[in-house]
C-alpha cells in the first residue's frame, strides 16, 4: 500500500474553482454583450439564459469548493459537514436548470426558423405593397389629370362654342370686300381650334393600357391563395383551388387584380368558421376568363347582399365599407363584371368575368 | 354563545401553527422524512439528466448542420466536455462512497491528508477528484464560442 498526497488534487480543485468563476463571469458578460447588440434575436436571448445557468452552476459549485478548503485550513472542517448538503442541493438545482435550458434549444430553433420564414414573407409583401403603392399613385395622378381636363373643357366649352358660332355667322353675313373679313376668318379658325381642343379634353382616353399586361388568371389566383393560406390554416378553413387545365390569359393590372382577389378571399375567411371550405375555380367562359369564389359559410341575407357593393355600406363595426365597392371598381376598370349571389345559411358565390382583351366584355354587353 | 371569527385572522393562525409544526416534523405523522441517500440520488439523477440533455443538444447541432460555423463547433466542444464532466463527476461520487474514511491519513508536518492507495478503486478516486481538468476546458470552449458569435454579430448585425 502506498500513500499519495492529495495536494495535487486539492490544488487543481482550488485553482479550477477560481478559474470557473472567472470564465463563467466572462461567459455571462459576453452573452450580455451579444444580447445588447441584438436584443430581439431569439438566439441572443437563449445564449444569455444558458450563460446565466452556467454562471449559477459555476458560482455555486466553485464557492462551495473554495469554502470547503478554507474551512479545512482554518480548522473548521466540521462546519463543512453542515454546509455540504446545502451546497450539494444548490448544485443539483443548477444541473437541472442547465439541462432544461439546453433542452429548450429545439424550441428556439423552431422559433428562429419561423421568424426567418416570416421575415422572408414580409420582404415579399412589402415589395408588392411598394409596387402597388406606386401603381395607385400613378392611377390617382392620371385620374386627377383627366378630371382637371374635363372640368376645364366644361368651363370653356360654352364660351368657345358661342364665340365660334357668332364668328361663323358674322363671316357668312360679312361682304366679300370687307377689310375685317381676313381678321374674322382668323377668329373663326382659332375658335374652331378651341372647339377641337375642348372635344379632345372632353373625350379623354378612357383606359390607360400602360400599366396593363398579359396575366394568367389561375397563376394569379394561386399567388393570392398562397398569401392568405397561413390565415386560413390558423382559422381551420380549407381553401381548394380548382384551376382550369389550360392557361387563362387576360389583360390586367397584376397588383389591382391581386388586391381584388385577396379582398374577396379575406372576406370569405372572416365570415367562415373552422371546418368551412372556400373553393376557388378558374375556367374559360365565352370570350371571358372566369374566377369563382364559393364558400359554404353562413351566407349573406338578401337585404345585405343587395347593398354589398354600395360604398360605405357595412355591417361590421370598425369596417369602412369601401372594400367590396373597391373590388367592384377594380373589376369594372378591367371592363369585367362581378356578381354576388348568396342567401342565409347557403354560403356565398362571387363570380368574376374578365375579358381577355381590354374593352372586349363591355362591348359585348 | 357564538363567536365571530374573521377569515384573515383564521388564516394567519393556521399558517403560524403550520410553521411551528414544520419546525418539529417528527410529530407530524403525515410528513415523509428525507434521509441522506435521497439527496445523493437526486444529485446523481441531475448528473444523468444533464448528460442526456447535453447529448440531445449535440444531436440538434448536428441535425441542423450548425457545425459549419466555428462558434457552433466550439459550443459542441463545450457541450461534449460538459457531458464528459457530468459522467466523470457521477463516477467520482460513486468512488467517494466506496472509499472509506480510514483511507485518508494526515501525516505529522503535513496539512493536506494522504490517500492510502491499495486498489484500483483508490486510484480511480484519486483521478476522478480532479474533475476540473474537464470542467474548466468545457467552459473555456463555451466562452470561445460566445466570443466568436459576438464578433459575428458585430460584423454582420443581427442577420
Amino acid at each position: 500500500m502506498t500513500l499519495w498526497s492529495l495536494s495535487p488534487v486539492w490544488f487543481i480543485d482550488f485553482s479550477g474553482s477560481l478559474g470557473m468563476i472567472v470564465v463563467s463571469c466572462l461567459c455571462l458578460g459576453t452573452a450580455r454583450r451579444i444580447n445588447r447588440k441584438a436584443p430581439e434575436h431569439a438566439l441572443a436571448s437563449y445564449l444569455l439564459w444558458l450563460s446565466a445557468a452556467i454562471f449559477a452552476f459555476s458560482i455555486s459549485r466553485s464557492l462551495g469548493h473554495i469554502i470547503k478548503h478554507g474551512l479545512y485550513f482554518s480548522g473548521y472542517s466540521d462546519t463543512w459537514r453542515h454546509l455540504s448538503p446545502v451546497s450539494g442541493s444548490i448544485n443539483t438545482l443548477t444541473f437541472v436548470v442547465i439541462g432544461a435550458v439546453t433542452l429548450y434549444f429545439r424550441q428556439i430553433e423552431t422559433i428562429m426558423n419561423r421568424m426567418s420564414r416570416d421575415r422572408d414573407k414580409i420582404t415579399v409583401f412589402s415589395r408588392e405593397l411598394l409596387e402597388l403603392n406606386r401603381d395607385i399613385e400613378s392611377i390617382v395622378s392620371e385620374r386627377t389629370r383627366v378630371e382637371m381636363g374635363l372640368r376645364f373643357a366644361h368651363e370653356i366649352r360654352n364660351p368657345a362654342m358661342i364665340i365660334g358660332g357668332l364668328a361663323r355667322r358674322m363671316d357668312k353675313n360679312m361682304p366679300e370686300e370687307s377689310p375685317d373679313r381676313e381678321r374674322l376668318k382668323q377668329i373663326v379658325d382659332q375658335s374652331e381650334k378651341l372647339e377641337t381642343l375642348v372635344n379632345m379634353l372632353d373625350q379623354p382616353e378612357k383606359k390607360s393600357s400602360g400599366k396593363f399586361e398579359a396575366l394568367e388568371l389561375s397563376a394569379l389566383v394561386e399567388d393570392v391563395i398562397t398569401i392568405v393560406q397561413d390565415e386560413a390554416d390558423r382559422k381551420g378553413i380549407i381553401i381548394i383551388l380548382d384551376r382550369a387545365p389550360s392557361p387563362l390569359t387576360f389583360q390586367g393590372n397584376r397588383h389591382l387584380i391581386k388586391i381584388a382577389f385577396m379582398h374577396i378571399l379575406r372576406n370569405g375567411l372572416e365570415s367562415c368558421a373552422s371546418g368551412d371550405t372556400i373553393q376557388v375555380v378558374t375556367e374559360a367562359g365565352e370570350r371571358t376568363v372566369i374566377a369563382k369564389f364559393e364558400d359554404n359559410g353562413p351566407g349573406i341575407p338578401q337585404e345585405i347582399a343587395d347593398h354589398i357593393f354600395d360604398p360605405f355600406f357595412t355591417t361590421r363595426e370598425g369596417s369602412t365599407g369601401i372594400g367590396l365597392p373597391y373590388v367592384k371598381q377594380i373589376i369594372e376598370e378591367h371592363n369585367g363584371s362581378i356578381v354576388l349571389s348568396s342567401s342565409k345559411n347557403t354560403g356565398t358565390l362571387i363570380l368574376i368575368r374578365l375579358p381577355p382583351l381590354l374593352g372586349e366584355l363591355s362591348r359585348q354587353e | 354563545m357564538k363567536k365571530n371569527v374573521k377569515p384573515g385572522a383564521a388564516a394567519v393562525s393556521f399558517l403560524v401553527l403550520l410553521l411551528i409544526q414544520a419546525g418539529n416534523p417528527a410529530n407530524v405523522s403525515a410528513l415523509q422524512t428525507h434521509g441522506g441517500p435521497e439527496g445523493l440520488y437526486a444529485h446523481q439523477g441531475a448528473h444523468l439528466f444533464l448528460v442526456i440533455s447535453l447529448v440531445i443538444f449535440l444531436l440538434n447541432i448536428r441535425r441542423l448542420q450548425l457545425k459549419r460555423y466555428k462558434a457552433w463547433r466550439l459550443f459542441s466542444g463545450g457541450a461534449f466536455l460538459l457531458a464528459m464532466w457530468s459522467i466523470w463527476a457521477f463516477i467520482g461520487h460513486v468512488a467517494e462512497i466506496m472509499t472509506p474514511e480510514s483511507s485518508f491519513v494526515t501525516l505529522p508536518g503535513h496539512s493536506v491528508p494522504f490517500l492510502q492507495v491499495g486498489s484500483w478503486r483508490d486510484v480511480l478516486f484519486y483521478f476522478v477528484k480532479m474533475d476540473h481538468l474537464v470542467c474548466l476546458p468545457a467552459l473555456l470552449f463555451f466562452y470561445a464560442g460566445l466570443k466568436k458569435l459576438l464578433s459575428e454579430f458585430s460584423e454582420n448585425g443581427t442577420q
